[in-house]
């Protein structure tokens, strides 16, 4: 018993260390295809609602020491469609590999505007999903996001 | 020729302390200077006839706008100190004015409230053969203290030194717009073009002198044979190799100096996007766009490059290097942007090489500032980059990149409210904006700013003369600093004509598309009804997305307008009542004017404008002929 029982309790120690090669379709506790009374659940619980627009919602985290802000959309099936993060101007800062395996990751931009992007396939989900972690630093992000494919918004201007 | 000047700048300083470059440029731009004007500065009273004069200190050269001259070189400066209290000023106004001699020669007024980095609260920016400017400043409503006035070179020869006078003085009267008001005359898409044409755009292409205008899957070339009067109109089909696959938030966009078109659809997470340089007679397939993470609502803008003059450049070498790193990198001279919301933020991409290819986006703005969707992309002549929103905060906003597109500020359209239809902005050919907007409260309302969007003034709602209580769609062109259009579908039926008409009452209305214009910098305007006896659309226009029910989007989410080379105003708009059963209904007051009298056409139409002053006064000696 005691020999599982360590293994097991070195693995969950050191997971959160290293980061995912693909980052999870969550972001605080909000998972992409989350109901809408789920989410406001997970929402009311770290932030406070502060606005809407065009079925998008903003809101602001009251505790979190990294993130300020958390933005939320939802599709036609009123489904978690997206879910960003905004970063706390002189919060503690997240690197862009506390993400995910930037090994993993396809980089775009530059130093001032730097960008790493996950796509990954949830299996319980059934769907695809980005990762997008961006940033004017080099190192730490401004900006956190993960977002369904192939889900249409809420109020998805497409014509 | 600056694009020349910076065009061997080492690739290398493009990526170091980009950020730095619009502060860098702001600093230098609001840095307090020594004037060149003699005296430098004079004290007013609140009596009438209390007055100075000074002089201009005879400095000679060329600006774009305000924002690109050199204090001491190619412009200068002169404070006025208001003393006592605004009420002491009652029945009295602030009279500032400036004269030269040779009519070629070309300056510029600008009155800052405070020091330079103060709002503009009035400008005078008349140009050739004019050799004089002129403001009038109300101290009951701008207060007192220190004005600075600001004299700018638009296009100075050495040898012509300006004189200004300040003078306190009684008001003089205003008046409503005279003079004689445009015409306009409809042209519809012949049958079987057009036929599915919500949300168009339009663009004019000054080389050509061709018309090009693209909705939903059809991308047209329009010629107007003006060798008869009315001038006849030939349109073709001229669609991209990849924009007519599918049609998700279609959008051209038409470098009127350059004569390259860009047309684009969303596609997935990217956009499916080509150009032309001959009016659609040959199309090179391009990137798309520098957002790959799944857009929406996008659009595409370009114009000058933003570029330090060569002044700039001598008195702070190294931002104006770094800006130039953004310049152009081929032959193309001009800069392409591509924009859209993505997920929680709103993003713009430059292209240096005409649209073929774009950067990694930077963010505009993220869903804290402002609501996610946007209006189109206008770029200034001196390349500063305007993108209006309905919605930031407890106003309508506009964001402003004054270094290509690299960083970014949101500036509130003080007094506006925020509405369903996109802004628009034209752009003045000295810098001034004009921002066209609906307001809350569904009035057709446009306001001008002098300063990149810092402060406005003369907030208008143009939509009096015909009681206009519901509005979509606001679209705006400027030519001239001083003449602008505005163009706008209004109703003067009350109650919700833009929700989704789902009360036990169908809104009833009768809608027309309407074109303010104003030849005196947005002092005043001249509203015409375009569209008389032929309505636009009976019943609601839903202007809630795709949430609206079936039969009241037909007409999607904007029209377009823009302007000639000879100043001549076309809009394209979707026409969803043509039948001749629905127009008499519109013609018939007594009628039901309903969504289910509409025909829910979505017929591709441009208006033309027949009659008038165009919007460049170097072409007012050629009339308008129908």
């Amino acid at each position: 018993m005691r020999k599982v029982v360590l293994p097991a309790f070195l693995l969950f120690s050191i997971a959160p260390l290293s980061a995912a090669r693909h980052p999870a379709p969550q972001i605080l506790g909000l998972r992409l295809g989350m109901s809408y009374d789920q989410a406001h659940s997970r929402l009311s619980e770290i932030g406070q609602f502060k606005s809407e627009d065009e079925g998008q919602q903003v809101w602001i985290l009251t505790h979190d020491q990294r993130y300020q802000y958390v933005i939320i959309g939802f599709d036609r099936d009123r489904q978690a469609r997206y879910v960003t993060v905004l970063a706390r101007p002189n919060g503690k800062p997240v690197s862009y590999a506390d993400v995910g395996d930037l090994a993993h990751a396809t980089r775009s931009g530059n130093p001032g505007n730097l960008r790493y992007t996950w796509r990954a396939s949830d299996k319980r989900g059934r769907f695809e999903y980005l990762v997008i972690a961006k940033g004017k630093d080099r190192h730490y992000l401004d900006h956190y996001a993960i977002k369904r494919l192939g889900v249409e918004s809420e109020r998805e201007d497409r014509d | 020729m600056s694009s020349y000047i910076f065009s061997n700048v080492n690739r290398a300083i493009r990526f170091g302390l980009r950020s730095g470059i619009a502060l860098a440029l702001a600093a230098f731009y609001f840095a307090p200077r020594i004037s060149a004007s003699t005296p430098s500065s004079t004290t007013l009273n609140p009596v009438n006839g209390s007055s100075a004069s000074w002089a201009g200190g005879g400095i000679a050269g060329a600006t774009t706008d305000e924002t690109t001259c050199v204090d001491g070189t190619d412009c200068d400066v002169y404070t006025i100190m208001l003393t006592g209290s605004p009420a002491n000023y009652k029945g009295l106004v602030l009279a500032i004015s400036i004269s030269h001699q040779v009519k070629l020669n070309d300056y510029d007024l600008y009155v800052h409230k405070g020091d330079l980095t103060g709002p503009v609260i009035a400008s005078s920016t008349g140009g050739i053969p004019e050799t004089g400017e002129a403001v009038v400043i109300d101290p009951t409503v701008s207060g007192t203290g220190v004005y600075t006035v600001h004299v700018v070179d638009s296009n100075v020869a050495p040898g012509d030194p300006y004189s200004g006078v300040a003078t306190i003085t009684t008001p003089p009267t205003d008046s409503p717009a005279h003079g004689t008001a445009p015409t306009y005359a409809n042209y519809q898409s012949p049958p079987g073009l057009g036929d599915s044409s919500g949300e168009p755009s339009i663009g004019a292409n000054f080389n050509s002198g061709r018309i090009m205008t693209q909705a939903v899957f059809d991308t047209l070339q329009v010629t107007f044979n003006a060798n008869t009067s009315p001038a006849t109109a030939t349109w073709l089909l001229k669609d991209g190799p990849n924009t007519n696959i599918t049609t998700l938030d279609p959008i051209l966009f038409t470098d009127s100096h350059t004569g390259r078109t860009v047309v684009a659809q969303l596609f997935g997470t990217t956009s499916l996007s080509a150009f032309t340089d001959n009016d659609g007679e040959t199309y090179t397939v391009s990137q798309g766009g520098g957002i790959a993470s799944g857009v929406d609502h996008e659009t595409v803008g370009g114009g000058p490059f933003r570029l330090c003059t060569a002044d700039q450049l001598l008195a702070i070498p190294v931002p104006c290097a770094q800006l130039a790193a953004r310049g152009p990198l081929t032959q193309y001279p001009h800069a392409v942007y591509y924009a859209s919301q993505d997920i929680g933020d709103a993003e713009m991409a430059l292209s240096q090489d005409g649209g073929l290819t774009y950067e990694a986006a930077h963010p505009m703005y993220t869903l804290v500032d402002c609501g996610g969707l946007h209006g189109h992309i206008k770029v200034s002549p001196s390349g500063i980059v305007y993108v209006p929103n309905k919605s930031c905060g407890n106003t309508q906003g506009l964001i402003v990149s004054m270094d290509n597109g690299l960083t970014f500020t949101v500036q509130p359209v003080t007094g506006s409210t925020p509405n369903s239809s996109d802004p628009s902005v034209g752009i003045g050919s000295k810098g001034r904006i004009y921002f066209g907007y609906v307001a809350g409260d569904g009035h057709p309302h446009i306001t001008v700013s002098d300063d990149q969007g810092r402060s406005w003034h003369h907030d208008w709602d143009v939509g009096v003369p015909f009681s206009i209580r519901n509005t979509v769609f606001p679209e705006v062109v400027a030519g001239d600093n001083d003449r602008a259009s505005f163009f706008f579908l209004g109703t003067p039926s009350a109650g919700d004509g833009t929700g989704a008409d789902t009360g036990p009452t169908p809104f009833n209305g009768v809608w027309h598309g309407y074109i303010a214009t104003t030849y005196n910098g947005g002092r005043t305007w001249f509203t015409v009804d375009a569209t008389p006896n032929d309505a636009v659309q009976l019943g609601v226009i839903c202007t809630q997305g795709t949430t609206c029910p079936n039969g009241t989007r037909n007409l999607l989410d904007f029209n377009d307008l823009t302007v000639d080379q000879a100043g001549r105003v076309f809009a394209a708009y979707t026409d969803g009542c043509i039948s001749a059963a629905c127009i008499a209904r519109g013609n018939n007051a007594t009628a039901s004017h309903t969504r289910l009298d509409n025909d829910q056409a979505t017929k591709a139409t441009i208006i033309r404008q027949s009659t008038g002053l165009g919007l460049f006064k170097s072409q007012d000696a050629t009339r308008l002929q129908p």
